[in-house]
């Protein structure tokens, strides 16, 4: 199913080449993963939870709503991430803010629906342990 | 459908919350005729190749001659049989257009391996989203910190 731009938020990640390729129109969602921040949890032995928070990792999952073998979309960027180990920026920007993330994404994994669509899964982790900030 | 390889977090999904923008096609899109997309195939007209082998290759060149409506030639090559459409005409792929509704943007407990806690899922307006996950993204960066 083809889909047609128009959703106001921009999704911008790295090819295998380092060069940035906004797939947007391709994002059906995006998921961002983040510890829960120390604020939030309730517990008796706060100081042991802490310490696990430390251990804690941001993780991303995107899902894209239909395979996109144009030229510089998401196919063109993903296709390498079974074949390459390099570390991907991923930008997501709304209203005139960025959150620019190093990523390493480790699947990209295409599944055929009842209704014959072929969507795709792309998860992956905070590469380097630099935690992101938006501006 | 399989869970995709991913590198799995060291804590339990309790000690996570997730940022989430969703856009889900059935609720942001619309059925669009080739025409509303710009669709190549209807511009310059297209080809449907078929096993006619295979029971399910009989079926489609049975709906192609005598149900579809479309205008087309066709040639064969033993099982295979080629139909040319001419330009002009609707495809057969499902297309969607765009509502250009605003995107859902929510925060969730837990992550991709489910929400433990069962907190609720809070629907916020963008500027609040981008300010909540901002204000957690600085409490880890503060946690990296401190060690």
């Amino acid at each position: 199913m083809a889909k047609e731009p128009g959703f106001p938020f921009t999704t911008t990640i790295d090819d295998a080449s380092g060069t940035p390729r906004d797939i947007s129109n391709d994002v059906n969602s995006l998921q961002f993963a983040t510890p829960r921040g120390v604020q939030d949890i309730t517990g008796v032995n706060k100081s042991a939870i802490e310490r696990q928070l430390l251990l804690a990792d941001a993780s991303t999952t995107l899902s894209l709503a239909a395979f996109n073998d144009a030229s510089n979309m998401s196919h063109a960027v993903f296709k390498t991430v079974s074949s390459t180990s390099v570390n991907r920026t991923q930008t997501l920007a709304i209203s005139g803010q960025t959150l620019a993330t190093e990523m390493l994404y480790t699947d990209y994994q295409l599944a055929r629906g009842a209704d014959g669509s072929l969507t795709a899964t792309v998860p992956g982790v905070l590469a380097d342990g630099t935690v992101p900030t938006w501006s | 459908m399989p869970e995709p390889f991913r590198i799995l977090p060291r804590v339990g999904p309790e000690l996570y919350k997730t940022y989430e923008i969703a856009t889900p096609t059935k609720k942001f899109t619309r059925p669009a005729t080739c025409a509303e997309v710009d669709c190549p195939n209807r511009e310059k007209g297209w080809k449907t190749v078929i096993d006619l082998s295979t029971e399910l290759g009989r079926k489609q060149a049975a709906y192609i001659r005598l149900h579809s409506g479309r205008s087309f030639t066709a040639t064969q090559n033993v099982d295979i049989l080629t139909f040319t459409f001419y330009a002009g005409q609707d495809c057969f792929s499902e297309h969607r257009k765009s509502l250009m509704r605003e995107p859902f943007f929510l925060i969730k407990g837990g992550d991709f391996r489910g929400n433990p806690l069962d907190t609720p899922t809070r629907r916020l307006r963008p500027q609040s989203w981008v300010d909540d996950m901002g204000e957690s993204l600085e409490s880890m960066k503060e946690m990296r910190e401190r060690g």
